[in-house]
């Protein structure tokens, strides 16, 4: 007999249809698996034969085929299991095929027959959706995840046996009730929570008002100061100003988290805005994915959230240049073995660095690196990753009377976050039927059109470009910059203070030559 | 042959040699009353020459020997051209027994024995001041060097010095600017510029001045060789004169040599908080001459020699001092409610803009510092209104930032 069980595959991070076909008939007894399966899927086989016999359900002694369709791409996974299994039944007539139609089976099965948690569910579960499926069948520990989609009914189960029971109609029916969580409820109700405030962050205004700039209109910044002056502090509260995160953009970052297989039970779905922070050993690969199926890199686990690089300088030159592309593009395509991949990485860039190998320059009681040591220093970041970054920030040293928190309590994040958002929807409606979204994106001609400056902020412009001998790029930069800094204050036109901040918070790479 | 010439080739000749130095030579020298004499007196078998040497255990000027003695035409020809071929590159060669030797040096112990250079040697009718300091130097020590370089050199003061980064090549750089000239010691070939960075130094100075090294062309510079290029340079001077420098620094070697050789030594004060004024503040306690102003220094020449000033433009320079702080009076005269009253009524521009300028320092201060300065000042600004006058500052050239530290300019 002859039976079609519908399942999926992740390619990239989408997922598509898979056509689990299985054929059971006389002949010698066998089983084999055709239709490119991955190392993964080849070893199904004996999950499901020992699984099956466990549950009782003896293999018959018979020729056993299963295809997986479209037979040229190759699959990946452990979710086919479940899919094969069901397939076999069907094919040995233990249950009706016609219950197994517009269902999506995905699952890894136990030699004991307990469906095993699996990668890439959301996106699968969306797929189904689009191919207009009504059920997906999933373990019972992915369930949630794939319960945030509508107009799906995602049933999560424990066990083979119980899934034989419901496909047979046996058994009580409460204990399969579809799974409907709402994204939108679960993005309120987390956006008050934070597990890192700035009101933790002692003294270092210059830092965070850095930030607060940088968070509003999503402009890459960069820290310098010596070891502990609190850069680290103050990057990972970054996410807690960020405006939080849309349905649609929880989906996205959601969908990259599931292909890699970062989601689980009690995360099952990205509610913050990520927040990578990759050791400085990382690799190429690792940063932008990687394998002969690449799996989504850092950039990609760090979309519309922030990629934050500790010790930029110590990071191996060939991946800072990685992050070329992507900032440029927002998202990176990856070649491997099994074609290109196009991952998003629309990233918030934020790099903290000392200013030399000791960390203390230019306090020279403490600094005694050579002009050459120094300018060896940060030249590793230099040239086209630090004309994209548009802030950058000295801090020092922390006092211990400021760490003791003698002064005035800081601000909390929540208060930041109120400007921020404004900012964020004076440049929604800025760029509304643009292509982009903030500040930091725009374009020359864009500048041109949006950063209008008051008459006497002109001339102002004027001597600082001639004083401070500024290039064209950095002339734009500061301009976004101020952008950003008047949509903060509420104003349609930029003035001079807007502008003195601006130049104030601009890259200096004269500073270290 | 010209018997000056012939003596300086036999000179250079021997000189080249590893193990050759000072004391040897000079030894040889006199006993045998002339350079030609201890080759040929070597060939004639004259008594000590031989014993000399070998009690120094080195074959190689036993070798020479003998080949001078084999063919003195011949060799003196060879040698000739060897002398040519530096004068060719510009790069000149004289002894402890000429004229030309540098009278300053014969006075000290363990001079150099031969001096190579390129362009001329110190006048010795004019005063030289050495001016010395830490490579890594802070911007009071960079601002100091440069005025006490002009200034000393508008007065016709020739500047010695070590060409290396910091103190020592701001102030020759300073001497240079204002049309003086400078002499730079070097722990490597005259023909090796060390540091590289500091090429143009190199070649002004061997125009306006010398670069002087007691290792023949072509040697490398080795950390090793520059204590001992040091002494030259205490050697050259008529003064020393210690910008900045650490406690047990490579100056304090320097500082140590002069004081052997009997050289006056002068230092610059510094804050005692100030880790590179550490070494200045010391010698000062110990007795050196404090180096307020270039003034000092030149009435300390005064009596040695006749100074005028190169152009009128130095009693200015002079006057300003180290970015002296006129109203530093004043200031004291202020209590604090005093102080905190002409905050509150100074809401104008004009008392924000004077009070940032008194919170700026030479040395670059972090913002931070700067807000609370300008607080005692009773100004209180925010972090932000702080750097948009900071911006302001830079745009007018009054203030210059590195990251967000501030100084004076």
């Amino acid at each position: 007999m002859y039976s079609v069980v519908l399942s999926s595959a992740p390619y990239g991070i989408e997922s598509f249809l898979v056509r689990v076909e299985v054929d059971v008939s006389s002949g010698l007894p066998g089983f084999d698996m055709v239709g490119m399966p991955g190392g993964e899927v080849k070893e199904a086989k004996e999950r499901v034969r020992v699984a099956l016999k466990n549950i009782g359900i003896a293999l018959p002694p018979q020729k056993i085929t299963v295809n997986l369709s479209p037979a040229n791409l190759r699959k990946k996974g452990t979710a086919l299991d479940l899919p094969i299994a069901v397939g076999i039944l069907a094919a040995m007539e233990e249950i009706e095929e016609e219950k197994l139609r517009g269902i999506l089976f995905l699952g890894e099965l136990g030699l004991n027959a307990n469906l095993e948690s699996v990668n890439g569910v959301l996106p699968s579960v969306i797929l189904a959706k689009d191919k207009g499926l009504k059920k997906c069948i999933v373990p019972a520990c992915n369930a949630k995840e794939g319960a945030v989609v509508d107009g799906v009914d995602v049933i999560g189960i424990e066990n083979l046996k119980e899934l034989i029971d419901y496909l047979k109609g046996e058994g009580n029916p409460g204990d399969f009730k579809a799974l409907h969580i709402s994204l939108k409820k679960l993005l309120k109700e987390e956006s008050v929570k934070s597990e890192y405030d700035f009101a933790d962050v002692k003294g270092q205004e210059g830092l965070k008002r850095g930030a607060e700039i940088a968070a509003a209109g999503f402009h890459h910044f960069m820290m310098i100061g010596p070891p502990g002056a609190g850069k680290t502090m103050i990057a990972k509260r970054i996410p807690s100003i960020l405006p939080p995160l849309g349905e649609r953009e929880s989906l996205e970052v959601s969908k990259i988290y599931s292909i890699s297989g970062l989601l689980s039970d009690e995360r099952p779905i990205i509610l913050k805005r990520p927040f990578c922070n990759p050791h400085h050993t990382i690799t190429e690969q690792a940063l932008s994915g990687g394998g002969n199926h690449p799996k989504p890199g850092v950039i990609s686990l760090s979309h519309r959230g922030v990629l934050f690089l500790d010790e930029a300088a110590h990071f191996s030159k060939a991946a800072i240049e990685i992050l070329r592309q992507p900032m440029e593009d927002k998202k990176i395509e990856v070649s491997r073995t099994y074609g290109t991949f196009i991952y998003p990485a629309d990233f918030m860039l934020v790099l903290a660095t000392n200013p030399c190998p000791c960390g203390y320059y230019p306090d020279r009681n403490k600094c005694r690196c050579s002009p050459a040591e120094i300018k060896r220093y940060m030249s590793k970041l230099s040239g086209p990753i630090m004309d994209r970054i548009d802030i950058s920030v000295t801090a020092q040293s922390m006092k211990l009377k400021e760490l003791e928190g003698g002064g005035p309590p800081s601000e909390d994040s929540a208060s930041i976050r109120r400007r921020i958002s404004l900012a964020r929807e004076i440049q929604k409606k800025r760029f509304r039927g643009k292509e982009i979204d903030f500040n930091a994106q725009m374009n020359a001609k864009e500048v041109e059109e949006y950063c209008i400056l008051e008459p006497a902020a002109k001339t102002y412009m004027q001597r600082a470009y001639e004083a401070l001998g500024l290039s064209a790029r950095g002339y734009h930069k500061i301009l976004k910059v101020a952008r950003t800094i008047a949509d903060l204050d509420g104003k349609e036109i930029i003035d001079n203070r807007h502008l003195a901040e601006a130049i104030g918070l601009r890259i200096r790479e004269d500073i270290y030559g | 042959m010209d018997r000056d010439l012939e003596e300086r080739i036999l000179a250079a000749a021997i000189y080249e040699i590893n193990g050759a130095g000072w004391k040897l030579l000079s030894e040889l020298y006199e006993d045998a009353g002339s350079m030609k004499e201890i080759f040929e007196g070597f060939a004639r078998g004259r008594t000590g020459i031989r014993e000399k040497i070998r009690g120094r255990g080195s074959s190689e000027i036993l070798a020479l020997l003998n080949s001078y003695g084999k063919n003195p035409e011949g060799f003196t020809e060879e040698k000739k051209n060897l002398l040519e071929g530096y004068e060719a590159k510009g790069i000149h060669f004289t002894y402890y027994y000429e004229n030309a030797y540098p009278k300053r040096l014969k006075s000290i112990p363990g001079p150099p024995f031969g001096i190579y250079y390129l362009g001329k040697l110190p006048d010795e009718d004019r005063p030289v001041v050495s001016i010395i300091g830490a490579r890594d130097c802070s911007e009071y020590g960079r601002r100091c060097a440069e005025l006490f370089g002009k200034s000393l050199a508008e007065y016709g003061v020739q500047i010695v010095s070590g060409m290396a980064r910091g103190i020592d090549g701001t102030s020759q750089k300073a001497a240079l600017s204002a049309g003086g000239e400078t002499y730079a010691v070097l722990g490597s070939g005259v023909d090796v510029c060390y540091p590289s960075a500091n090429r143009s130094l190199y070649e002004e100075a061997a125009n306006h001045g010398g670069i002087l090294s007691e290792y023949k062309p072509g040697t490398e510079a080795k950390s090793t060789l520059f204590p001992a290029r040091n002494r030259i340079i205490a050697g050259l001077s008529d003064l020393l004169l210690v910008v900045e420098a650490r406690h047990r620094s490579g100056t304090y070697i320097t500082v140590c040599q002069a004081l052997e050789q009997g050289r006056e030594i002068f230092a610059v004060p510094g804050r005692i908080t100030d880790g590179l004024s550490d070494g200045c503040n010391q010698l000062i306690k110990d007795g050196a001459g404090i180096a307020s102003d270039p003034k000092a220094i030149l009435d300390a020449l005064m009596g040695r020699f006749e100074l005028q000033s190169l152009s009128s433009g130095f009693a200015k320079t002079a006057e300003a001092g180290v970015g002296k702080r006129t109203e530093t009076q004043e200031e004291a005269n202020l209590t604090g409610v005093a102080k905190k009253a002409e905050g509150c009524t100074a809401g104008s521009a004009n008392a924000l803009l004077s009070a940032l300028l008194r919170s700026l320092e030479e040395t670059p201060q972090p913002m931070e510092v700067i807000l609370k300065r300008l607080s005692g000042f009773g100004f209180d600004l925010s972090y932000t209104e702080l750097l948009c006058e900071l911006t302001d500052l830079c745009l007018l050239g009054k203030a210059e930032g590195i990251g967000n530290y501030y100084r004076k300019t």
